[in-house]
C-alpha cells in the first residue's frame, strides 16, 4: 500500500532552489520553513512563516525586477493593461514554472488582472508583472507541491504525468521543473516507463542534479545544524567562524567526487581515503595546506583512522558537546542513520548522570559509559550505541586527530553486533560490508523524494530498491534511477 | 521617525463618533479617547488584558525554590528573590506537577503536557511533536483578532535544528505547526516598530499604493487557496486553511490603522547586542512597548528552549549546562545558571512594571506566566514544578500576590486553567486523559 497523495510544503532548500531556477540568483531574507524532506510534508504554515514568505516573495520580486534584469526576465516589453500580449506571455510562462502545471485560463486572467492594476496603481507596467511574480511565489500552488494523485487506468492509484515532472525535479534537482520536463509531463510521457526513463535520463544528465545530491546529503546527514555550530574556541582552539561551511563543502565536494565524477561504488562513501580541504580543514586534518585557495583534492594517511564519512570533520563535530566528545550520540548516528535503526530515548526518571569518579580518579569516556551500562535500565541501548561512538573517541569534538584523552590513552576497539573492529577506520570497513548499511543508504534516498519514512506497507518496495541497487554495483545514480522507476515513488493512495 | 506631542479633545473626537452616527467607523484608540481616570476607554470599555508566557529551559532546584510559608505577605526563597522588585504582583504555586500519560522524553511530554494539555506526540523518526494548540494560542484565538499580531514570539537563546517541532518550539498552532520564536533584534523591530508602525496621534494617512497592491496579492493568494481546497482532503484541508489564516491577518495588518495607546511611542532602533543579556535586554524593552502600543496582547517569550543546552560566557559558565548538570547533579554552575536565569526573568517583569500605562503599569493588565521543562533537571523530577504568575489581569489576578501550595501533590494543569479564566475566557476545564483538571486556583482568582 503507498503513501497518501496531497500537499507537500516546499523545504527551506527547495524553496529557495526554485526562488533561484525561477528568477535567478536573488539574495533571500530569512526564511524560517523545515529544512528535512520528511519533517516539512508534516508541517504547517505558522502565521510567522506566512509572514516571511511574504516578505520574501516581495523583496525576490523587487530585485527580479530592477532596470538590468527585467527585461531578460521578461523577453517582450509590456504594457500596462490586462490584455496586453507581452503581459499575457510572460505570466502563463512564469506561472506554469511556478506551479509546476499550465494556468488555468481563469488563473491566468486573475494573475492579468492584479499586473494590470498594479501597472496602473504604480504607473508602471514591470511594477505590474513584479506584482504578479511576488503573488505567484506567495501562492500556495507555489509553496505546496500539490501531488494530489489520479486514478490508473485499469486500478490502483497513481501520480499523475504531470505531478511527476515535479517529484522527478525536486528528488534530482531539488529545484522546479523545467520547460521540457514541463512539457514532457502535460504530454502524458512521465506515466510510462519510457517516458519517465528518457526524462530520467535528461534529468541525470543536467548540472542541477549535482546540486540535487548535496541537498539530499544535507537533508540524510542533517547537515543544517553545521550553519549554527556552537563550539567552545578555548578549548578548541581550531573552531572558527567559518568551520561550519568549510565542512559543508568537503562533504558536499566529496559527494560530487563520488557521484559524478568517478562514478564510483558507495561503499566508498565508508572507506574512501580521498578527500577535499581547504586550509583550515588541512590544519584540522594533520594534512598539508592546498597550495592554492580553496579547496582541493586531498589524501589521508593510509595508516591513520580518519576514513569516509566518520571522518569527516562535519559528522564528529555535529554529533559532539560544545568541547567534550559524546560517544553516545556517534553511535546513534551511526545506528539511526547509517544503518536506519531505531534507538528509544532514555527512560524516564533515570539518572544520566555519568560521574561516577571517586575523588582524585580521573576517568576516560568509555570507563564512565562502561559504569552506566552497569545499570540495566540503561544498558539495552547504550550497548547498541556506546560501542561504535567510542571508535572515533581519537576525535575531538571538532573533529581533530588526538592522541590521547585528557592524558589517558584511548582504547577504540570494539565490535560491530559481534564483528570486531580496531578503530575508525576499520568500524568504517565492517559497516560497508553490512548489507544494511547499503539498504538504509537507498532508503534515505527515497525518504527525502517521497517526504516519508517508508511505511510498512512500503516494505517489498523497500526490498526491491535495495537489491536493484546492489545489482547495478551500488552506483548512487543508479540508486536514483531505482527510486524514480519504483512503484512506491510513483504509486499513491488517494 | 520621532514621536510629536499630541493633544486631542476627546469631545471633539466623540462628536466626530456621534456625527457618523450608527454606521461608525474604526476609530484608533488615542489617548485622549481614554475616560480622564485612565481606567477605561472613554465608552467605559475595560482596557485590554495581556498575557505572556516567559519560558526558560532546566526549571529549578526545588530546596531553594518553594517559599517557607504561604498565603500573602510570603518571604521570597532564595531563587525567587531575583523577582522582588514585582513582589505585589507575584503569585507562586508549588506542590503542583504536569502529569503525562508517559514520561519517555521529560524534557518535552511535561512542558507538552503542561502547556497544550495532551501527550506528546512522537512516535517515529522526527515527528516529535503536540496534539494541540498551545495557552497562549488559545487565548489569543480570543483576545488577540483585533490587534496588529495575534501574537508574538521571542526566542532569546539557543538554536537546535532538526529535533521535531517540541524540542525547540513553545507555542504551537497544532501539529508540526510552531510559532518559531524570532531570535534577531533587527527582525522584531522591524516588523514592530518599522514601515508598518504608526505613531500615536500620527491619523490615518492616504494609502500607500504599493500597500494597495500588497494587499491585492493577499487577495489573490486566498483565491487561490479557496479554489485548491475542495480538491483536498481533510488534513490538507485543515492545513491549508491554518495557513489563510496567517494571509488573513497580513491583511487585516495593512487595512487595519494599528491602535495607539497613551504610552505607546517608537522605540530607537537596537544595535546589534553583544551577548544574550544583552539581546534579552533589547528584547524585554520591544515586548514591553508592543504590550503598551496594543500591538498584540498575546507574547511567548521563550528565554531559553526546553533542554537548554547552552553555556553562559557572562557569568563563567563555560560548560553545556544541561549536560554538567547531568553529571554533576546540581553544584554552582548550575546554581548560578538558575539565578541568572530568574534575574533574566526579573528584566522582562521590571520591564512591564516600569512602562506607565492608563491603568498604572503594563502589570496591571498584564497576566505573565513563568514556567519551564521541569523541576529539578539532573533526574528530571517534575516536583514542585515552576509555576509563577505575575500581574493583576486587569483586577482578575488576586493583589497582592500569594505562595499557593496545595496539602498534596497536585496537577499543574490547575494552572492554565486558572490563567484562562483570568484571561477572562469562558474555561471549565483543561487538559485531556491524565492531564485533565476542572479545578482552576481560586485562591488566586478575585
Amino acid at each position: 500500500m503507498p503513501a497518501p497523495a496531497g500537499l507537500r510544503p516546499l523545504t527551506l532548500s527547495q524553496y529557495q532552489d526554485t526562488v533561484t531556477d525561477l528568477l535567478g540568483e536573488v539574495s533571500l531574507p530569512v526564511v524560517q520553513a523545515e529544512t528535512s524532506s520528511v519533517a516539512a510534508s508534516l508541517s504547517g504554515f505558522s502565521p510567522l512563516l506566512v509572514e516571511q514568505f511574504e516578505t520574501a516573495a516581495l523583496a525576490a520580486a523587487e530585485i527580479a525586477f530592477t532596470p538590468e534584469r527585467r527585461s531578460r526576465l521578461v523577453g517582450c516589453t509590456p504594457g500596462t493593461s490586462a490584455d496586453d500580449a507581452c503581459t499575457r506571455q510572460f505570466l502563463a510562462s512564469f506561472g506554469r514554472r511556478a506551479f509546476r502545471r499550465a494556468l488555468e485560463p481563469a488563473e491566468l486572467d486573475a494573475y492579468a488582472t492584479l499586473s494590470a492594476g498594479a501597472a496602473v496603481a504604480l504607473h508602471d507596467a514591470y511594477a505590474g508583472l513584479q506584482a504578479a511574480v511576488a503573488a505567484f511565489l506567495e501562492s500556495p500552488h507555489f509553496l505546496y507541491r500539490v501531488e494530489l494523485g489520479e486514478p490508473e487506468p485499469t486500478s490502483g492509484f497513481r501520480y499523475t504525468s504531470r505531478e511527476m515532472a515535479g517529484r522527478l525535479a525536486y528528488l534530482l534537482w531539488n529545484g522546479a521543473p523545467d520547460d521540457e520536463l514541463l512539457g514532457a509531463g502535460e504530454r502524458g510521457e512521465l506515466v510510462t516507463d519510457a517516458g519517465l526513463g528518457a526524462a530520467l535520463e535528461r534529468a541525470l544528465g543536467d548540472a542541477r542534479s549535482h546540486r540535487g545530491v548535496s541537498r539530499w546529503l544535507s537533508d540524510w546527514l542533517e547537515l543544517e545544524g553545521l550553519s549554527t555550530l556552537q563550539k567552545d574556541s578555548v578549548a578548541l582552539p581550531l573552531m572558527s567562524a567559518s568551520l561550519g561551511a568549510s565542512f559543508r563543502e568537503e562533504i558536499a565536494l566529496d559527494a560530487d567526487d563520488l557521484v559524478f565524477t568517478r562514478g564510483a561504488d558507495a561503499h566508498e562513501l565508508f572507506t574512501s581515503q580521498r578527500t577535499f580541504v581547504n586550509a583550515e580543514l588541512a590544519r584540522l586534518y594533520g594534512l598539508p595546506a592546498p597550495a592554492a585557495s580553496g579547496f582541493a583534492v586531498a589524501s589521508l594517511a593510509a595508516d591513520g583512522s580518519r576514513a569516509g564519512l566518520l571522518g569527516w570533520g562535519g559528522i564528529l563535530a555535529l554529533h559532539a558537546k560544545p568541547k567534550k566528545t559524546f560517544p553516545t550520540s556517534r553511535g546513534k548516528f551511526i545506528r539511526m542513520a547509517l544503518l536506519c535503526q531505531t534507538i528509544p530515548p532514555p527512560p524516564p526518571n533515570v539518572n544520566t548522570s555519568l560521574d561516577f569518579s571517586a575523588a582524585g580518579e580521573v576517568l576516560t569516556a568509555r570507563q564512565r559509559l562502561e559504569r552506566h551500562r552497569q545499570n540495566p535500565a540503561c544498558a539495552g541501548c547504550h550497548a547498541l550505541t556506546d560501542p561504535l561512538g567510542l571508535a572515533l573517541e581519537h576525535f575531538d569534538a571538532l573533529g581533530g586527530y588526538r592522541a590521547d584523552e585528557d592524558g589517558l590513552p584511548i582504547d577504540t576497539r570494539g565490535d560491530l553486533d559481534g564483528v570486531a573492529f580496531q578503530d575508525a577506520q576499520s568500524l568504517g570497513a565492517r559497516l560497508a560490508e553490512r548489507p544494511d548499511a547499503m539498504g538504509c543508504l537507498v532508503r534515505q534516498l527515497f525518504r527525502f523524494g517521497a517526504g516519508h519514512v517508508e511505511t510498512a506497507g512500503e516494505t517489498p518496495a523497500m526490498a526491491a530498491l535495495e537489491a536493484g541497487f546492489a545489482a547495478s554495483g551500488y552506483r548512487i545514480k543508479d540508486a536514483l534511477r531505482q527510486v524514480v522507476l519504483s512503484a512506491a515513488f510513483r504509486k499513491a493512495s488517494p | 521617525m520621532n514621536v510629536r506631542p499630541f493633544r486631542l479633545d476627546r469631545r471633539a473626537v466623540l462628536r466626530a463618533a456621534v456625527g457618523v452616527g450608527a454606521a461608525g467607523i474604526a476609530l484608533p484608540r488615542l489617548d485622549a479617547m481614554l475616560h480622564h481616570h485612565g481606567e477605561a476607554y472613554a465608552d467605559g470599555s475595560a482596557l485590554p488584558k495581556c498575557f505572556a508566557i516567559w519560558y526558560w529551559g532546566l526549571g529549578n532546584d526545588p530546596k531553594r525554590w518553594v517559599p517557607k510559608a504561604t498565603g500573602a505577605g510570603f518571604e521570597l526563597s532564595e531563587q525567587l528573590a531575583p523577582l522582588a522588585p514585582v513582589k505585589d504582583y507575584l503569585s507562586v504555586v508549588t506542590n503542583m506537577r504536569p502529569r503525562p500519560p508517559r514520561n519517555d522524553w521529560p524534557h518535552l511530554t511535561g512542558q507538552v503536557g503542561l502547556l497544550t494539555g495532551d501527550d506528546y506526540q512522537g512516535t517515529s523518526f522526527k515527528d516529535g511533536t503536540v496534539k494541540r494548540p498551545s495557552l497562549d494560542q488559545v487565548i489569543a484565538s480570543a483576545v488577540g483578532t483585533s490587534t496588529r499580531f495575534k501574537s508574538l514570539e521571542i526566542r532569546v537563546g539557543g538554536v537546535d535544528p532538526g529535533q521535531g517541532t517540541a524540542q525547540d518550539h513553545i507555542s504551537h498552532n497544532g501539529p508540526n505547526n510552531p510559532n518559531r520564536g524570532e531570535t534577531d533584534v533587527k527582525a522584531v523591530f522591524a516588523r514592530l516598530f518599522g514601515s508598518g508602525f504608526q505613531a500615536p496621534g500620527a491619523g490615518t494617512s492616504a494609502p500607500n499604493p504599493r500597500d494597495q497592491v500588497r494587499k491585492s496579492i493577499l487577495d489573490l493568494v486566498q483565491a487561490d487557496a479557496e479554489r485548491l481546497k475542495p480538491r483536498l482532503g481533510a488534513n490538507d484541508r485543515a492545513r491549508l486553511e491554518q495557513h489563510l489564516e496567517g494571509v488573513r491577518s497580513l491583511e487585516l495588518r495593512l487595512t487595519n490603522v494599528a491602535p495607539s495607546a497613551p504610552t505607546c511611542k517608537q522605540p530607537l532602533a537596537p544595535a546589534v547586542p553583544a551577548d544574550m543579556t544583552a539581546r534579552h535586554q533589547i528584547m524585554s524593552e520591544l515586548v514591553a512597548m508592543a504590550l503598551a502600543c496594543d500591538m498584540t496582547r498575546v507574547v511567548t517569550y521563550e528565554y531559553t528552549s526546553p533542554a537548554t543546552h547552552l553555556q553562559f560566557p557572562e557569568i563563567g559558565v563555560h560548560e553545556d549546562v544541561h549536560e554538567w548538570g547531568h553529571t554533576h547533579g546540581v553544584d554552582d554552575l548550575v546554581e548560578k545558571s538558575i539565578m541568572y536565569w530568574m534575574n533574566a526573568f526579573a528584566t522582562f517583569l521590571t520591564g512591564l512594571k516600569n512602562t506607565p500605562d492608563a491603568s498604572g503599569n503594563l502589570l496591571d493588565r498584564a497576566c505573565v506566566f513563568g514556567t519551564s521543562c521541569t523541576g529539578f533537571a539532573p533526574t528530571h523530577d517534575f516536583a514542585d514544578f515552576p509555576l509563577v504568575i505575575v500581574g493583576r489581569a486587569a483586577g482578575s489576578l488576586v493583589y497582592p500576590g500569594i505562595h499557593f501550595r496545595p496539602a498534596s501533590d497536585d496537577t499543574a494543569s490547575r494552572v492554565p486553567l486558572t490563567l484562562l479564566k483570568a484571561m477572562g475566557l469562558p474555561a471549565t476545564e483543561w487538559g485531556v486523559g491524565s492531564l485533565h483538571t476542572d479545578k482552576p486556583i481560586n485562591e488566586l482568582l478575585t
